[in-house]
């Protein structure tokens, strides 16, 4: 039994952060590393992150799972899940649906004309791509998506509207998940699609979320796109987008913005005073820091969980809702006990100049609140955990 | 990382496992609880012959000289079966305290005698009204001019009707820290035991100590306040009580599903409600949680890193996390479950006994503190944010 990574993972871990502690101290920085915003510079279009993720590609780090022939350097995906913690700990922008959910999907099942058309772009980090699963009917119950794709001519037709599409307006391809079939079970009439973004037809409308950041609604009239362009088999979509989710489980969500938060908390409850007294003296406080301190250790070893059992080669589909569903609810504890901690100040918004930590707690605890919904709400991971982990016939 | 169990170790949890089975069904927890001594002569013997009682007493003191990870497994064996014996108290704890204080006489007096069971070693920490702090300890030892006069009362000194002897904690001077331990012979004029009924039905007495006469050469650490040695000793045993919190927990757990899976209501299994299927979800993550927070803890005292605050953290979160389950278990088997005959309730009580003794939550939340609170001004000394 051994908890440590292997020297070969902590020198890479190490190589990561003497390169992280290079991009810091470039001009643009602050636009590529927000830990104040979490990751959030990944969720918006600017030079500094093409220039980041380029950058990135240059030093192999994307990619470093694929097989060989396609530009990778087959290492095991703990790098990559190594690669992401180091991203997150300093808030730039992870290693995204590019290189997993798409680059990993055509390996496996696109065409040669695909895999010769996207994989070279996403390992240059010169493309990128919006997600359009998600529909206003359409959300927990994925599989009952209704956007049309229709046969016409040589391609398909598509009709119909997509929700939640973060980055939509301005990635150059949509991987689009549509319905080809409407005469079977729900999850067997879907397929897959790569769809260039910038034709007539396709509205992308802004969404502005409680976070702070923007996401979209797209709307597709009479889009087509050539057969070519569809992704695997036809109708397989469903099992495609599942395996996709499967092998990115344990990248997604990395432990330490968990870790850097409570240091924070930390650095502001050791160096405060309330009625004279230091707040690491008040009785109340010290019980909330000792559980947080307990529950992130708890959050760390739940993700280990995930990340042994994806390297002793398998699917670690019930450790990861196990994560996800505590790690959420924590990062939403923290952020709530540390706003009451910091009182009315507490309430600033990072616009204000004396926002305490340039507003980070007063956005975390507007963020955190999507932790819980996107990427599986906490009661689909209840539901996974309970059927596939404890067996249970659990009906919806 | 591997987080795999060694060949050794996965024989160990297999042998202990079997001799669970064997010897201490929940039919023979049932008709010890409440009486006297408490546990299973049967079971301690075939603990006894598989070398089990020296488990971690080191190989030159009689016993198998194995590490926190083999004690883990095999308390985490215990907790599953609710199998109590005197081996956390004697051999994990005693043993512990007494190799690590004890000189040369008293460790050949003690350590092979516990690790063959020829001898039965006790705790008394816990007094009266008192907490889990070293200031709670009322307890006096006054200097004579052969050794001690012990004054004061013990609660939850387990297994006394049958101990040899128990480590007695007693002040010694004003000072938070002026706490030394005694070995005290349980049959000494002055000794007098009594059955404390208690909400688990263990084996936990009262021993009042009126003027015992406690010699100089059973004084552990030569009559040396020992706050450090004792600490260290808890933290060691928190790792072998967070595992039996797992253990216990995980078969409540699993006897909850099953019967989630069989019971009907509403002409459906119960467990096809997400009502029940949630609630055993969410305790299922924190079982998980907590199964690798006793491993890691484990792990880092075997390997020789500062395990403290990973042990204090796992004890504090195994310990919740299996009252949490025992009551979920409960409330699963609903009305049935509240029933002497059915067996959650067995689990409940010992959760709370588990969560309660050998340092509770408030006690292991200040600790946990204590130990941020100085490693992370240590960090800042040195200059390492981050």
């Amino acid at each position: 039994m051994d908890f440590d990574f292997s020297a070969d993972e902590k020198r890479f871990i190490e190589e990561v952060r003497a390169f992280l502690r290079e991009q810091a101290l470039l001009p643009d920085a602050a636009d590529v590393m927000a830990p104040n915003r979490d990751s959030d510079s990944m969720l918006s279009d600017t030079p500094a992150r093409r220039r980041f993720n380029r950058e990135m590609a240059k030093r192999g780090y994307l990619g470093m799972s694929w097989p060989k022939e396609y530009g990778g350097s087959e290492k095991s995906g703990i790098y990559e899940y190594l690669l992401n913690e180091e991203l997150a700990r300093v808030g730039a922008p992870l290693i995204g649906k590019g290189i997993g959910i798409v680059g990993k999907t055509l390996i496996r099942h696109g065409s040669d004309k695909l895999k010769t058309e996207f994989l070279p772009q996403i390992r240059n980090a010169e493309i990128e791509f919006a997600l359009g699963y998600s529909e206003p009917g359409a959300g927990s119950d994925l599989a009952s998506l209704k956007l049309k794709a229709e046969r016409s001519g040589d391609g398909w037709l598509f009709n119909g509207q997509k929700i939640w599409n973060t980055s939509a307006h301005f990635a150059d391809w949509y991987w689009l998940a549509a319905r080809t079939d409407t005469q079977v079970a729900k999850h067997k009439g879907i397929s897959l699609f790569l769809v260039p973004m910038n034709q007539k037809g396709i509205t992308v409308s802004a969404i502005h979320t409680l976070g702070e950041h923007r996401t979209n609604h797209v709307f597709l009239d009479n889009v087509w796109v050539h057969d070519d362009y569809r992704v695997g088999e036809l109708n397989k979509g469903w099992t495609y987008i599942s395996e996709a989710l499967d092998f990115e489980r344990f990248t997604i969500y990395p432990f330490s913005p968990l870790e850097a938060k409570l240091e924070q908390m930390w650095t502001h409850v050791k160096s405060t005073q309330r009625n004279g007294k230091p707040l690491t003296a008040v009785p109340e406080i010290r019980r909330q820091m000792a559980r947080l301190v307990a529950q992130v250790e708890t959050a760390k070893m739940l993700q280990r969980s995930v990340i042994f059992s994806a390297s002793q080669g398998g699917v670690p589909t019930v450790e990861a809702s196990m994560c996800k569903l505590y790690t959420t609810a924590l990062s939403q504890r923290l952020a709530n006990t540390m706003i009451d901690i910091l009182g009315a100040d507490g309430l600033l918004h990072k616009s204000w100049p004396d926002a305490p930590d340039g507003g980070k707690w007063e956005w975390l605890y507007r963020s955190s609140a999507l932790e819980t919904i996107g990427a599986g709400t906490s009661e689909i991971q209840k539901n996974i955990i309970a059927r596939r982990g404890l067996g249970l016939p659990l009906t919806n | 990382m591997d987080l795999i169990f060694s060949e050794e170790q996965q024989m160990l949890r297999d042998m202990t496992r079997r001799l669970c089975e064997d010897f201490a069904p929940l039919t023979v927890l049932r008709q010890l609880e409440g009486t006297e001594p408490g546990y299973s002569d049967d079971f301690w013997k075939a603990l006894i012959d598989a070398g089990m009682s020296g488990l971690t007493i080191a190989d030159k003191d009689g016993g198998l000289g194995l590490g926190a990870t083999e004690m883990m497994i095999v308390h985490e064996e215990f907790g599953r079966a609710l199998a109590f014996s005197p081996h956390f108290v004697s051999s994990v704890l005693a043993a512990h305290l007494i190799s690590t204080t004890g000189n040369t006489a008293q460790r050949q007096r003690w350590l092979p005698s516990i690790a063959s069971g020829q001898s039965i070693v006790s705790i008394g920490s816990l007094e009266p009204q008192g907490g889990h702090e070293l200031s709670d300890i009322q307890c006096s030892a006054k200097r004579t001019a052969t050794g001690y006069r012990l004054s004061g009362t013990k609660h939850f000194v387990a297994y006394a009707a049958r101990a040899h002897a128990a480590v007695i904690l007693a002040r010694v001077g004003t000072a938070t820290d002026d706490v030394i331990a005694l070995l005290v012979d349980l049959k000494s004029p002055g000794v007098s035991i009594q059955y404390q009924p208690n909400h688990a039905r263990e084996a936990v007495y009262q021993v009042t100590l009126r003027d015992v006469d406690v010699s100089i050469e059973d004084a552990l650490k030569d009559g040396q306040p020992m706050a450090t040695e004792w600490q260290d000793a808890m933290y060691s045993g928190l790792i072998a009580l967070a595992a039996q919190a797992v253990g216990g927990a995980e078969r409540a757990h699993a006897m909850a599903v099953e019967y989630a899976k069989v019971r009907e209501a509403f002409g459906k299994p119960i467990g096809s409600f997400q009502a029940v299927a949630h609630s055993l979800a969410d305790v299922a993550v924190d079982i998980e949680g907590c199964r690798m927070l006793v491993r890691q803890a484990a792990w880092a005292k075997d390997r020789g890193y500062d395990f403290h605050r990973v042990a204090a953290i796992a004890k504090l979160q195994a310990c919740e996390m299996y009252r949490r389950t025992a009551g979920v278990t409960i409330q699963v088997h609903g009305g049935i479950g509240f029933t002497n005959d059915a067996d959650p309730q067995l689990f409940f009580r010992r959760a709370k006994h588990l969560q309660l003794l050998h340092w509770d939550s408030d006690y292991l939340e200040e600790r946990i503190i204590e130990m941020v609170l100085q490693e992370t001004s240590e960090l800042s000394a040195h200059g390492a944010n981050g």
